[in-house]
């Protein structure tokens, strides 16, 4: 994954995307019953080492899901989940809140209901709302599951639109069922297959000329 | 391996595509033998329809842009709902590139036939005026049929013969200008049919070019990569 890019994983149901990304920010780590082996290094350092907090991790390692997990809070609070836990000053978490939303994009439909309850928002803007969560405890890579599967073309957009503002600042890593979209918004493609990954290159290559002829049956629509 | 699925709407998209590619393919050729029979030159004759008409060469003319107008919304039609990738796409975006080359050369055949027109409106049947262009029209034809074939046939391998015979070409281009030339200058060929030859030759020497054209654009087709132009465009004497 390189910084300031869009790094979009592609691949069937069942391939590994998800478990995959969840690896790099050990969220993998959550489930039960299974065997970690292996090395994920940020920044040339080890994730998974002894003296590494998987917090801290995830803090530098953001994630976002694919249906927006909204908590039954305010907007305001929703954004500041990540802030309070720190414990950080009230003036800092204001700051940090407005940075947010307006870095997800959202400031400007919510500044004047912040404390409004964020289930009334709709669905594209409570997924913007969970961007503005993760980028709250300014991470270096955001991680982006499936984040538009659940929204209509209007709200996919904005999304989209909005990698384009993130990968200003940040690495991002998205995994999509969609192969249009991470043609629109990637740039680098990574296709997996069985668990393994199969090919990764820049987006236009992959799309025009892929290597491997997995990757061209696939994202020609030959099985899957 | 993965289980096999296919995406109907779009191969058969691309199997129709692909009739009318190789139909426009088939013309374009029709349309330069035919026109270089009517330019009533020895040995020539055999390789073109029987009593090949410049009428006809228009005709041909007419239905390559016809043909043309199809596949180009074909293919827009093709990329807007199909969404193609990979091969599917360069195959798309390589016959709308081809089918531009295919319909160059019919122009260019009808531009001989027009020629041809004007050499017998000077009463002058020009039969062995010129030594070299009786391979002029060979190579040429040659080469379109090389660059087809491979088109058709999915086969990059010949494209390399298009590119030797291109050489070939440019260098009898550049001598049967100079023939043509030294004729009018011995006052053997008058300069109205002088002219004539002239242009046609230039018109023969363009055709190959689109053939080279159409070569470049098949080994992008299948294989994704594109040739370097090996030689730079010799300097043109007309």
């Amino acid at each position: 994954m390189h910084d300031r890019e869009v790094t979009a994983i592609i691949g069937p149901s069942g391939c590994g995307k998800t478990t995959f990304i969840r690896t790099l920010n050990r969220m993998v780590e959550m489930s039960s019953g299974l065997r970690i082996e292996g090395s994920v290094r940020y920044r040339e350092q080890e994730i998974y080492g002894a003296r590494i907090d998987p917090v801290q991790v995830r803090r530098r390692i953001g994630m976002v899901f694919q249906r927006p997990v909204v908590f039954p809070q305010s907007i305001y609070e929703n954004v500041a989940f990540g802030l309070r836990l720190d414990r950080a000053p009230p003036e800092e978490v204001d700051a940090a809140v407005v940075r947010s939303l307006q870095r997800a994009a959202l400031w400007e439909e919510v500044r004047g209901i912040l404390k409004r309850p964020a289930f009334e928002l709709s669905g594209g803007q409570q997924q913007r709302l969970c961007i503005a969560r993760a980028l709250a405890v300014d991470p270096r890579v955001l991680l982006m599951d499936e984040p538009t599967a659940s929204l209509d073309p209007a709200g996919t957009q904005r999304i989209e639109d909005l990698l384009f503002e993130l990968k200003r600042e940040y690495a991002v890593v998205i995994v999509t069922h969609n192969m249009q979209q991470a043609a629109r918004v990637a740039d680098r493609t990574a296709f997996f297959f069985g668990g393994r990954l199969v090919e990764v290159d820049d987006t236009k290559r992959l799309f025009e000329a892929p290597r491997d002829p997995l990757t061209e049956q696939y994202i020609t629509g030959r099985f899957g | 391996m993965p289980q096999g699925t296919e995406r109907k709407a779009l191969s058969e998209g691309l199997e129709r595509l692909n009739e009318n590619m190789v139909t426009m393919a088939q013309l374009s050729e029709l349309a330069i033998r035919t026109a270089v029979g009517t330019l009533n030159i020895r040995g020539l004759k055999e390789k073109s329809p029987e009593h090949a008409s410049p009428q006809d060469v228009f005709t041909i003319d007419q239905e390559l842009y016809g043909l043309l107008q199809k596949i180009q919304e074909e293919c827009v039609e093709l990329i807007a709902l199909q969404a193609p990738v990979a091969r599917d796409l360069r195959t798309i975006t390589s016959s709308l590139e081809v089918t531009t080359h295919l319909d160059r050369i019919g122009r260019y055949a009808k531009d001989i036939a027009e020629a041809s027109e004007r050499v017998r409106s000077q009463g002058d049947d020009a039969i062995d005026h010129f030594s070299k262009i009786g391979r002029m029209v060979d190579l040429t034809i040659e080469m379109v049929d090389t660059a087809v074939d491979s088109f058709v046939n999915r086969d990059a391998e010949p494209v390399r013969n298009i590119m030797r015979s291109d050489d070939a070409v440019d260098a009898l281009h550049a001598q049967l200008f100079q023939e043509v030339v030294d004729r009018m200058s011995d006052r053997s060929v008058s300069p109205a049919v002088g002219a004539q030859y002239i242009l046609i030759n230039r018109y023969l020497e363009r055709i190959a070019d689109h053939a080279v054209s159409i070569g470049e654009q098949v080994a992008y087709m299948l294989t994704g990569e594109r040739p370097p132009r090996v030689k730079h465009p010799a300097p043109r004497t007309t």
